[in-house]
């Protein structure tokens, strides 16, 4: 029997260490141990423990805790396999409902275990590069049809093989696991459940393009995920499977872990390589590309870490495989990272050309409040709103980014009524002028204005022409912006614009937030027929804007500036949070 | 490399592959905008402005950072491309905080150069002064002493120990200037075999006069008076305008071959048909000489003077005399000035005005001045009739008022006290409540209800084809001297476009001005005492007409002239962001989004920082880096707050790496960093390049000087050249010696060090000096 | 360690940290980042030995310490509180974990407490989306936290400080 403990970053933070603790101690001295395994993606119900029996039988115990973990430990000693704890079947069918490629080992291998990473059958698919010719290599990666998983779905193929053209002797893979998108944490979750995958998938790219070294450039607040891929790193040389004549080949290649220090931005082919070179990470113009003259100014790959990913896969299944899954534009699979107001929310890898609604209905289970789906965040800061009436939109780059937003690096927010839209905009622009590198004026004082914008309309202090002007500056720092970045910081205030302009004019003409969510456009009120007459609410007011009148205490919306006290004060819960003429 | 063609809008263009689009769009001579590109250093692709499309493509590509094709099509104006430079310049001027030209000379209606001339009189400059001065004013003796000078309201050193003398401080320039055998003429154009008649030789005729004559025209004026001046002679006192002085400047501007015809009045000794058939243009500037009436019961009795009348007929000798209590309505400049006048002839004067103290028209200082010399004063009086004895008019009914709300012109309006009237006798009552335009001899001309003339304000023209007109005579009526002598100037620039063929109109450029300046921005600014004017004594002055303001002496001049705070920016004749704000017309500043304030770095002798002019174009720090390879300066910070300074935006001068060779400020396109003296004040002034050889070493340098007359404001280096901190430095430092008393001893040792900061291309022995004068001296030997 | 801002800093360890870096200026990021894992922050005394021993243009230092938010100039306090500002953990109401935060702490963002206890910023996101809203305090990962729960911790640290002393 294995019995498999998740142990990524969100386990820990959920738990899991203690749990595995509480396991531990009951399983001293027996013959039943705990493997630790990375995240398998079910975030909804960590701390998560499978089980596999003997005759192959997978039970999942969600949601432990040191209490439960203590009753299950007790009954698996004994031999017993409880039904308390089980994830039911309407939960599994978000792992079933998937087609794991990238995340294929995530859940099952212990990350921290080459020896794991081989059973499961790891580093195959770099033997049979060695049978290819590099330039074979690239061949089954361009008729796999894979395009870059980081945002931008550039044909990875197409990146190697202009590399390989070079005539440069030195060359460089760069690994971009700089997964800077608040709301996206796919790369993590492969660099801390599945390192080996990335680095053979690097390896093999290296292979390929004829490179030396390969760069894996990580976000600094990740720091399991930068310590399991050094483990990696360091028990792959151990192996022969990094350093010199690799499994005999003849290649040498080698993988360094370079840490990020805290910059969106760098996730910028140019500004990444400036960072690697101990720079400010301000990006360049292209060309150069960085095929053709990226770090040292020697021609370099840069990839996503899901793309590498896919590439053993690939090797091992043949292109044609993963050219059967997906669309004609977007072959293979995506992995999305799935959460905000979700039922469900963890990681989930689905065929592109599969509808947003199918996962965030079928496989999330929809809003956890029951609620019906307001909209869906795409593709982080440089995507978009999407509302419900496009749920049925095919996620793949041609349909999405139709609608103005992009497929991004998979981030996927799905946020119901009780979330303001015009505040998502605004919580956009405030990240994007945060992590603006300042070379442009459109984007360094563009993203500024617009968020001063934004704040004032939410603030209750907007009108009409604002909007003409957000559109007008919004089309401009789009077109006048030098990287990714600026040129894509306004669409999710341009799509949110398109979707849901009521929105926005209810903020300006009526001065109201539907969402309850906008401070200064809220106020409580007394609900006249549950009042008491007690008076404690107009004592708690710090502002003075409660009085009284024939018995029935009142507020004074003008006063009130919603610091909400006198609603915890009130014993009859008659006092309740309004906008406008919107009451909750 | 191979050669090329490529398609510049729709052009062919052949050149060398591997080049950038934007290198070959200049050379083509194909303007395109750009701020952060220079072609010595690699292409930055920052400011977005050099944007182009490329056929096939969506997007917007930035010119200097695209490499050319063979076959590329390339499109450098469209819509697109325009709207988007113009959303980026109106973004750049939102955080672009400063003044491209002084408050004092924004608020001057003739645009004077304020801070330009009160610069050149601190370094002690008079020539170079008053010839800035006579740029924009003919007149500065006279208006110095009469203006109401609007300049100092808006002065900046209010907020501290109060504004500077400006008026004052022309004054002081003109008189010297005055005073010399030959005094200030400016250059006169060959003929042009053009006339021009001008109506009125009062301050906007003379003023028109005085440019055009500089355009090579023949000019006539026909004044209807004895003498030319206008109000300049015959409505303001000689106490407070003597009139050497006036006829003094009247004679400089004759010098420049202008004839001027006294006792012509226009309808009576001259005709405007007349003079529009002999003359290529005619300007009409006849002034507004007719006193408005009382408008009350009785203000037709005879024995009621205009307070214009009055003044006029002082100055012609044949004024009534005044009896022993006279009575002067009025709270303008007028009133004071007739209430004055009548003092100095013996009477007892009663000045009675309907409104209160403060809401008088008049300037606050000459109301002092008049109460000092025993004026009285009676406010809150209407009049409400005068009355009569043997058929003259003998005193004034005058109604009490008091102060209700407000009226349209923001003041509040008085309302009568029910049953307050009083009644006071007097030997003569003086009207001096209004001037307005007499209408006569105007015959053809459209006039306003007002019965002014009706002149185009763009263009002065009248309904009349080639008659112009401006100053107190034209549609709002009567002003101050300074705008009548603005419209002499504007007016001569249209009408000798008009001669040419040309049409022209006149309007203020668009200038960058800091709104939300506050005493907060002067923290660091050393205190230092206004120099007061000083006045012969009241007891004395009343005895006569004499001029009652005693001038500045040189001493005081400089010291005032050195409170100066410099509020225009230094790069105004050389800021590359200003031209294409106006041609792209990207006017907006953000109202109400934060703008940096981090206010000014004046550590380094040398060099002035104001980074919040900072465009953040890279240039400085890529020069430093790319060209110069010290490294003082890089980015700091990110995004919004990013600023391009030493480390940790420490003062420059504490910046170890800074190696002064100021390759920085030749680089830097806006007055975020300029050149400084220490020795006194560098104003900004539209200089003259000359090519000059640096003569301190064998290298002979070549190098470029700027001037403003005589006076060398500057070297740089000629082209992509690189000098050494002394050729750069050191010729200026030599022609400012002068001034080095006033630095102290770490202020001298500072300066010394920075100017031996960078001597690379110094082809020569450097020895130790013991302070600035030993420098001074070597390079003086150096050069001999 | 960490070392209050009056006292002076101890340089002896830089030598070590830079004997590991061949190309300091090239690897400078991962330079500075072991100074700041060894002081703490990045003290200006450290700055300048490193620009001297290194033939590293100070600007160049500066540059590169002002840009990447990783970087401390200043001593931070002892507990580094970092509040997730990932778009999941807005949704979920992270602004009102800074309120309280700021409340309970005394000092507003980017500060260090005065009695050097807490110092606390928002930070892009954390990765750890399905436990909404999140906070870091030091490696320590909080999720599924409310305004209780967030205040309890708070409590707990300063507790754990007092009887400590």
């Amino acid at each position: 029997m294995k019995l498999l403990l998740g142990l990524g970053s969100c386990g820990i933070a959920a738990g899991a260490l203690e749990v595995e603790k509480v396991f531990s101690k009951v399983f001293q001295g027996s013959s039943l141990s705990l493997q630790r395994v990375g995240c398998n993606g079910m975030c909804f119900a960590e701390p998560l423990l499978q089980v596999i029996t003997d005759e192959g039988e997978s039970r999942y115990y969600g949601r432990l805790n040191a209490d439960s973990a203590q009753e299950l430990a007790s009954d698996l000693l004994k031999g017993v396999l409880p039904d308390a704890g089980v994830l039911p079947q309407e939960e599994m069918q978000f792992l079933q409902k998937q087609t794991r490629i990238a995340l294929r080992h995530c859940g099952l291998i212990d990350p921290e275990n080459i020896d794991s990473y081989l059973a499961a059958g790891g580093y195959k698919a770099l033997e049979k590069a060695f049978t290819l010719a590099p330039e074979e290599v690239i061949e089954q990666v361009l008729l796999a049809g894979l395009r870059g998983r980081g945002g931008a779905g550039f044909g990875a193929a197409t990146k190697w093989q202009a590399a390989r053209n070079e005539q440069e002797k030195i060359k460089y893979i760069v690994c971009n696991a700089d997964e800077g998108d608040p709301g996206a944490f796919m790369d993590r979750s492969l660099c801390e459940g599945d390192p080996h995958s990335v680095l053979q998938g690097i390896i093999i790219a290296g292979y390929a393009v004829g490179a030396q070294e390969g760069l894996l450039y990580v976000r600094a607040e990740y720091p399991l995920a930068v310590h399991r891929l050094q483990i990696a790193v360091r028990d792959a040389e151990k192996k022969g499977f990094l350093g010199k004549n690799i499994l005999g080949s003849g290649f040498d290649f080698t993988i360094r872990v370079v840490q990020g220090a805290g910059a969106f931005v760098c996730g910028e082919e140019t500004a990444l390589l400036a960072s690697l070179e101990g720079k400010r990470g301000m990006p360049q113009p292209k060309p150069p590309y960085p095929a053709a003259c990226g770090y040292k100014g020697k021609p370099t790959v840069i990839n996503n870490v899901e793309t590498f990913a896919n590439v053993p896969w690939i090797l091992e299944n043949g292109p044609e495989a993963f050219a059967a899954m997906g669309t004609s534009d977007s072959k293979g699979t995506k992995v999305f990272a799935l959460a905000g107001k979700i039922k469900r929310g963890g990681l989930v890898e689905v065929p592109m050309g599969i509808t947003l609604g199918q996962v965030v209905m079928d496989i999330g289970g929809g809003t956890v409040s029951g609620r019906p789906v307001k909209a869906v965040q795409i593709g982080g800061p440089s995507g978009g709103c999407l509302p419900a009436s496009l749920l049925d939109t095919p996620i793949d780059y041609a349909h999405i980014g139709r609608t103005g937003a992009i497929m991004g690096s998979g981030g996927l927010i799905v946020i119901d009524d009780s979330d303001c839209i015009v505040d998502m905009a605004r919580f956009f622009m405030e990240f994007c002028c945060h992590e603006s590198c300042g070379k442009c004026p459109s984007c360094r004082i563009g993203t500024q204005r617009m968020k001063e914008m934004l704040e004032k309309i939410i603030a209750g202090k907007g009108n009409m022409e604002d909007l003409e002007k957000l559109n007008e500056m919004a089309l401009a720092i789009r077109d006048g912006s030098l990287c990714g970045l600026g040129s894509s910081a306004p669409n999710p205030v341009l799509t949110t614009m398109r979707y849901f302009p009521e929105e926005y004019e209810e903020h300006i003409k009526d001065k109201r937030c539907t969402a309850l969510q906008c401070r200064a456009l809220l106020h409580y009120a007394v609900k006249e027929d549950e009042c008491a007459g007690c008076g404690l609410c107009a004592d708690a007011c710090p502002s003075g804007a409660i009085s009284e009148k024939e018995n029935i205490w009142q507020i004074n919306k003008e006063k009130c500036n919603a610091c909400g006290l006198c609603c915890q004060a009130c014993p009859n819960k008659s006092i309740h949070l309004c906008s406008g003429e919107v009451t909750q | 490399m191979s050669e090329i063609k490529i398609l510049i809008d729709g052009q062919e263009v052949k050149t060398q592959g591997g080049q950038n689009l934007l290198e070959i769009i200049l050379a083509a001579g194909i303007e395109m905008p750009h701020l952060c590109y220079q072609e010595q250093l690699r292409p930055y692709g920052g400011c977005g402005l050099c944007l182009v499309e490329i056929e096939g493509s969506r997007k917007l590509f930035r010119a200097c950072s695209t490499s050319a094709e063979d076959g590329m099509s390339v499109i450098t104006q469209s819509l697109r491309i325009n709207s988007v430079r113009r959303q980026t310049l109106a973004l750049l001027l939102s955080d672009h905080r400063g003044d491209c030209i002084a408050p004092c000379k924004n608020a001057c209606p003739g645009g004077n150069d304020c801070q330009g001339y009160i610069g050149l009189i601190a370094n002690g400059r008079y020539d170079e002064a008053i010839s800035l001065i006579k740029e924009t004013i003919p007149l500065p003796a006279c208006i110095g002493r009469i203006c109401p000078h609007p300049c100092q309201e808006a002065c900046r050193r209010d907020l501290l120990e109060g504004t500077l003398h400006i008026s004052h401080l022309k004054q002081f320039a003109a008189d010297l200037d005055l005073a010399k055998d030959q005094p200030y003429l400016p250059k006169v154009e060959t003929a042009s075999g053009k006339k021009v008649a001008i109506v009125g030789a009062g301050p906007s005729g003379l003023s028109a006069a005085y440019f055009l004559a500089q355009k090579g025209h023949q000019i006539k004026i026909y004044e209807a008076m004895p003498k030319p001046g206008g109000m300049l002679r015959y409505g303001i006192p000689k106490y407070r305008l003597p009139r050497e002085v006036l006829d003094k400047e009247i004679f400089l501007i004759e010098e420049l071959g202008v004839e001027i015809c006294c006792s012509q009045k226009l309808g009576q000794d001259i005709e405007l048909e007349e003079l529009r058939r002999k003359y290529d243009a005619v300007y009409i500037a006849v002034g507004a000489w007719k006193s408005s009436p009382l408008g009350c019961q009785g203000d037709d009795l005879p024995g009621i003077l205009g307070g214009i009348e009055f003044l006029k007929q002082l100055e012609l000798g044949c004024a009534p005399a005044l009896g022993k209590k006279v009575a002067v309505v009025g709270g303008g400049n007028t009133a004071i000035d007739v209430a004055r006048s009548a003092i100095r002839l013996g009477s007892d004067v009663t000045l009675v005005y309907r409104r209160s103290r403060a809401e008088m028209p008049a300037e606050p200082w000459e109301v002092n001045e008049a109460e000092e010399e025993g004026l009285n004063l009676r406010f809150l009086s209407a009049v409400s009739g005068v009355f009569e004895a043997n058929g003259q008019a003998a005193g004034l009914r005058m109604q009490k008022m008091r102060l209700g709300a407000p009226d349209e012109s923001g003041r509040p309006k008085p309302e009568p006290i029910p049953g307050q009237i009083e009644e006071q006798t007097f030997d003569n009552i003086i009207a001096a409540v209004g001037q307005q335009v007499s209408g006569e001899g105007l015959m053809g001309l459209a006039l306003s209800p007002k019965k002014t003339i009706v002149a185009d304000v763009k263009d002065f023209s009248t309904n009349l084809e080639g008659v112009f007109a401006g100053g107190d005579a034209t549609n709002r009526g009567p002003g101050i001297a300074i705008e009548a002598i603005a419209d002499g100037k504007n007016a001569a620039f249209v009408i000798d476009g008009y001669i040419r063929g040309e049409q022209r109109t006149f309007a203020k450029p668009f200038m960058v001005a800091d709104a939300n300046f506050s005493k907060d921005d002067l923290k660091s600014v050393p205190p230092c005492p206004s120099v007061p004017l000083q006045y012969q004594n009241p007891q004395s002055r009343v005895k006569d007409f004499s001029e009652i303001v005693l001038p500045y002496s040189e001493k005081e001049a400089q010291a005032e002239a050195f409170r100066c705070l410099e509020c225009g920016c230094d790069a105004l004749y050389s800021c590359r962001l200003l031209p294409l704000l106006r041609q792209y017309e990207a006017y907006e500043q953000n109202p109400g989004g934060s703008m940096h304030r981090r206010g000014l770095d004046l550590s380094h002798p040398l060099i002035r920082r104001d980074i919040d002019k900072c465009i953040l174009c890279g240039l400085c720090v890529r020069v430093c880096s790319e060209k110069v390879g010290a490294m003082a300066l890089d980015f700091m910070e990110r995004g919004f707050d990013s600023q391009a300074s030493p480390p940790f935006m420490q003062a420059l001068a504490a910046d170890a790496d800074c190696i002064s060779c100021g390759e920085c400020v030749v680089y830097c396109p806006t007055g975020a960093l300029s050149d400084r003296w220490p020795l006194g004040k560098t104003p900004p002034l539209a200089a003259t390049q000359k090519a000059i050889v640096c003569p301190y070493c064998s290298e002979h340098c070549h190098m470029v000087g700027e001037y403003y007359g005589d006076w060398l404001l500057r070297v740089l280096p000629e082209g992509n050249e690189r000098a050494c901190s002394l050729g750069r430095y050191g010729l200026p430092l030599e022609s400012n010696a002068a001034s080095l008393d006033r630095l102290d001893k770490q202020e001298e040792m500072t300066l010394l060090r920075n100017i031996q900061g960078d001597l690379m291309r110094f082809n020569g022995e450097m020895p130790e000096f013991v302070g600035i004068n030993d420098l001074i001296s070597y390079l003086q030997n150096l050069r001999a | 360690m960490t070392k209050a801002n009056n006292q002076s800093v101890d340089l002896s360890p830089v030598g070590a940290i830079l004997a590991k870096h061949q190309d300091p200026k090239g690897e400078l990021i991962a330079l500075l980042q072991d100074l700041q894992e060894l002081y703490g922050y990045l003290p200006q005394e450290v700055l300048l030995y490193i620009a001297d021993k290194a033939d590293i243009p100070m600007a160049r230092l500066a540059g590169v310490a002002t840009f990447y938010a990783q970087f401390h100039l200043e001593c931070p306090g002892k507990y580094q509180i970092l509040i997730c500002n990932g778009t999941a953990c807005h949704v979920n109401r992270s602004q009102e974990l800074a309120e309280i935060i700021e409340d309970k702490t005394g000092v507003a963002e980017e500060q260090t407490s005065l009695d050097g206890l807490f110092f606390w910023r928002r930070v892009a996101c954390l990765g750890c989306c399905s436990l909404a809203p999140v906070m870091m305090v030091n490696s320590q990962v909080y999720g599924k936290l409310d305004k209780s729960k967030t205040a309890a911790i708070i409590d707990e640290l300063r507790n754990q400080e007092r009887t400590v002393r």
